[in-house]
């Protein structure tokens, strides 16, 4: 008797346990502001949540959350279960275009059209008319918002460069590749760095930049409906491949692969510019927040934003913007205008604490004021002058110039990456010769593609 | 029913009690999951396309694979890998087992030396190796001071980061090849030994007539353990060389893990599973028959 009751009270205590556990969303909702949440990669502290709080004090009939995760493989499967799952999740930030075509194709991302005219969030006259095309689709939907100038940039150690009697070439432009070699070459004869420059990019996005800061024609290794390879077509790709090629082994003013493979240059540490082992670097705007911190990065020169050479000078200068920090509202949200709301709100006035995590914001009309105070360093160099030179920020980054986000197609993203990867991998090494590579390249990228569109 | 078979029947039932958890959390968690992918193998399924993503499309995805350049590197990379860390952990394992067992000083230091990599987290050993062999590391530095003029950026060169790879295998799993090979020499009855003295049996002698065949089940175990261990790793390779340089570390669970997780193409990750799970399974069976001939229990 005493165990059939005891079998009795665990089963009910354990039917108790599942119906609370359901109950537990929906009590939530019933009172009080809506709760919204947000999955984000950008770690909390530099930025998000104090985003977050801020909203909550404007918005009272709105409960912000910021979840999140980490921008790997295994986050971004996490962020996938969740969604999958149908755990609450109102707004999701991607930051490649590979990802937020998978989560387009699964269904997770609510068409925006709607939602933007309600809120009057007009992708043209936000972010130009070069982005807008970029996120507008065929059929004129869109799901996906982006909200970060995460420029490419040449930055400099602005000391080194006038001490070698280098004009800097702030005019975008103004220097092209070769002159880029020459700059570098200098460098490491005249003033002493271990390399004249370093790339901190990957392969794909280096050839995509090149191409499209390039030319008018912004299809790069595929057509634009994803169904043929240009390699073998388009002879900027070959010119990438081979200047990248020359100027680690013919020039010698980046570290040859071997040596970033080997050392790990290329994840471990923040930069080889502020560590005082290059000249100039082509990095991201995310660099500021290491170029602010003199803390854990103390140096003696000033650092100055130049902007990407060209490879043809005479065609108009496009910003390049590597990936994005790409807002979608998801499908199955309870509450699509609240997030619409944050949205909107984040992208005209709450960005600024990400300013001052080392991002810089899209939209063209945002208050210079606040950037400018945001990005301020507290403290100087040793002899008193600017961290970094200001005016080249201006000039660069708030600068009116046309933005193009080189992302690379989409079509059999993560394969083509990986085909693009190796082959890239095996000729810079000097395993295979420049023909074999685009040969290479053009045989499997087509052979993806076939099976992709099949 | 008497008192006995009742009290039998007790005990079983609490047996099965205690086994049930975990016995339904392997259902849940592994084998229900295993089962299900044997006909994932047979469809192409893209993840994020839903369940009604699914398509049935035969062999088509074992038909791929002699094309897939990166299948057959990986086939290739696995079975070197495999075949080179398993023979060296035996011979390596057994010769040193011998040597401690025969009477060595600090007897236990050295066991523990041997056998600390193989608990370690393999996690941290591989980011603590890929420091190692860097350009910059120690490993380089010692070997040009030993008058080397070209050292080799071993992760860094596609002839030399599977080597690598095969070396740190070695390095983690020889204590615990070492340890239970001494568990099975120390089960040798000393009067065989005794004997073939008497016989006037020379050490060699010894050691092929008596020691080999009568560790033989424990080198079967370990051989058995070390080849399905070997094809199981992944760590190493996804921290140390990310399959490269230019696939030459590429091994199949690699491949497999970024078929399903960055491709997202479920169906033809399952096929690979099942080819792996195949291979291992005939080299099992294939080790099974072979045992009967020369394993002396």
């Amino acid at each position: 008797m005493k165990k059939l009751v005891c079998v009795l009270l665990v089963l009910v205590a354990g039917a108790g346990l599942v119906f609370a556990a359901g109950q537990r969303q929906s009590a939530a909702e019933a009172d009080g502001p809506v709760r919204l949440v947000i999955w984000g990669g950008v770690p909390a502290e530099n930025g998000p949540q104090a985003v977050v709080d801020n909203f909550n004090a404007l918005h009272p009939h709105i409960r912000a959350e910021y979840v999140r995760y980490v921008n790997n493989d295994e986050g971004n499967a996490r962020l996938d279960t969740a969604l999958l799952a149908g755990e609450q999740i109102d707004l999701f930030v991607t930051y490649s275009a590979g990802r937020r075509e998978q989560r387009i194709a699964g269904g997770f991302a609510l068409r925006l059209n709607d939602l933007m005219d309600q809120f009057n969030v007009d992708l043209a006259e936000f972010f130009g008319q070069g982005i807008a095309e970029q996120f507008i689709r065929a059929d004129g939907s869109v799901y996906s918002i982006p909200t970060f100038l995460q420029l490419q940039l040449v930055i400099a150690n602005r000391d080194a460069l006038e001490s070698i009697g280098v004009e800097l070439p702030v005019e975008p432009g103004s220097w092209s590749w070769d002159d880029f070699v020459d700059v570098a070459s200098r460098l490491q004869s005249e003033a002493g760095f271990e390399y004249g420059a370093f790339f901190q990019d990957q392969h794909q996005f280096w050839i995509d930049q090149y191409v499209r800061t390039t030319t008018a024609d912004r299809d790069i290794w595929l057509n634009r409906e994803g169904t043929q390879s240009r390699w073998l077509d388009e002879p900027l790709l070959r010119e990438a491949l081979q200047w990248k090629y020359d100027a680690m082994h013919v020039h010698g003013v980046i570290p040859t692969l071997e040596t970033i493979i080997s050392d790990g240059l290329a994840g471990q540490h923040p930069s080889m510019l502020l560590d005082g082992r290059a000249g100039i670097v082509v990095d991201g705007i995310h660099r500021m927040r290491d170029i602010r911190n003199l803390q854990d990065f103390p140096r003696d020169f000033q650092v100055t934003l130049l902007p990407v050479p060209q490879a043809d000078m005479s065609v108009q200068y496009a910003a390049p913007l590597v990936s994005n920090d790409e807002f979608k509202i998801n499908a199955n949200t309870a509450n699509p205008e609240a997030a619409m709301e944050f949205l909107h709100w984040y992208i005209t006035e709450g960005y600024t604490p990400m300013i001052v995590g080392g991002r810089t914001p899209l939209f063209n009309d945002f208050p210079v004021d606040a950037i400018l105070d945001a990005i301020a360093v507290d403290g100087s160099l040793p002899d008193g002058r600017e961290v970094f030179d200001e005016q080249s920020y201006i000039d660069l980054v708030l600068g009116d110039y046309p933005r193009v986000i080189v992302a690379g197609p989409d079509t059999a993203r993560a394969e083509i990456t990986a085909v693009i990867n190796e082959e890239v991998e095996a000729f810079l090494l000097r395993l295979q010769s420049i023909d074999a590579t685009l040969q290479n390249l053009h045989q499997r990228t087509q052979a993806a593609l076939d099976r992709a569109n099949s | 029913m008497n008192a006995r078979t009742s009290r039998k029947l007790k005990e079983n039932l609490i047996g099965y009690a205690f086994v049930t958890p975990n016995f339904v959390a392997m259902l849940l968690f592994a084998g229900i999951p295993i089962l299900l992918s044997m006909p994932l193998a047979f469809t192409q399924w893209n993840l994020f396309s839903g369940w009604d993503g699914i398509r049935f499309i035969g062999l088509e995805n074992f038909r791929r694979m002699p094309g897939d350049i990166w299948f057959r590197v990986s086939m290739r990379n696995t079975l070197v890998y495999t075949l080179f860390t398993v023979s060296s952990l035996l011979v390596g394992g057994f010769f040193l087992a011998n040597l401690i067992n025969t009477g060595v000083y600090f007897k236990k230091l050295i066991r523990l030396l041997f056998f600390v990599p193989y608990i370690s987290s393999i996690a941290a050993v591989a980011i603590i190796w890929r420091i190692l062999l860097s350009r910059s590391g120690p490993i380089a530095g010692t070997l040009r001071t030993l008058g080397m003029t070209d050292v080799p950026a071993f992760l860094a060169n596609p002839d030399t980061a599977l080597g690598s790879l095969i070396v740190m295998q070695i390095w983690k799993w020889i204590g615990y090849a070492m340890i239970i090979f001494l568990a099975g020499l120390q089960t040798i009855p000393r009067d065989l030994y005794e004997s073939a003295d008497i016989d006037g049996a020379g050490r060699l002698r010894k050691m092929f007539s008596i020691t080999l065949p009568m560790i033989s089940p424990t080198t079967f175990f370990i051989m058995i353990t070390l080849i399905i261990n070997s094809f199981r790793s992944f760590a190493q390779v996804q921290i140390m060389t990310g399959g490269g340089p230019v696939r030459s570390t590429t091994v199949l669970v690699f491949y497999l893990y970024r078929v399903a997780f960055a491709q997202y193409e479920f169906g033809y990750a399952s096929a690979l599973a099942m080819v792996l799970f195949i291979i291992i399974l005939v080299i099992t069976l294939v080790q099974w028959q072979g045992q009967k001939r020369w394993v002396n229990y």
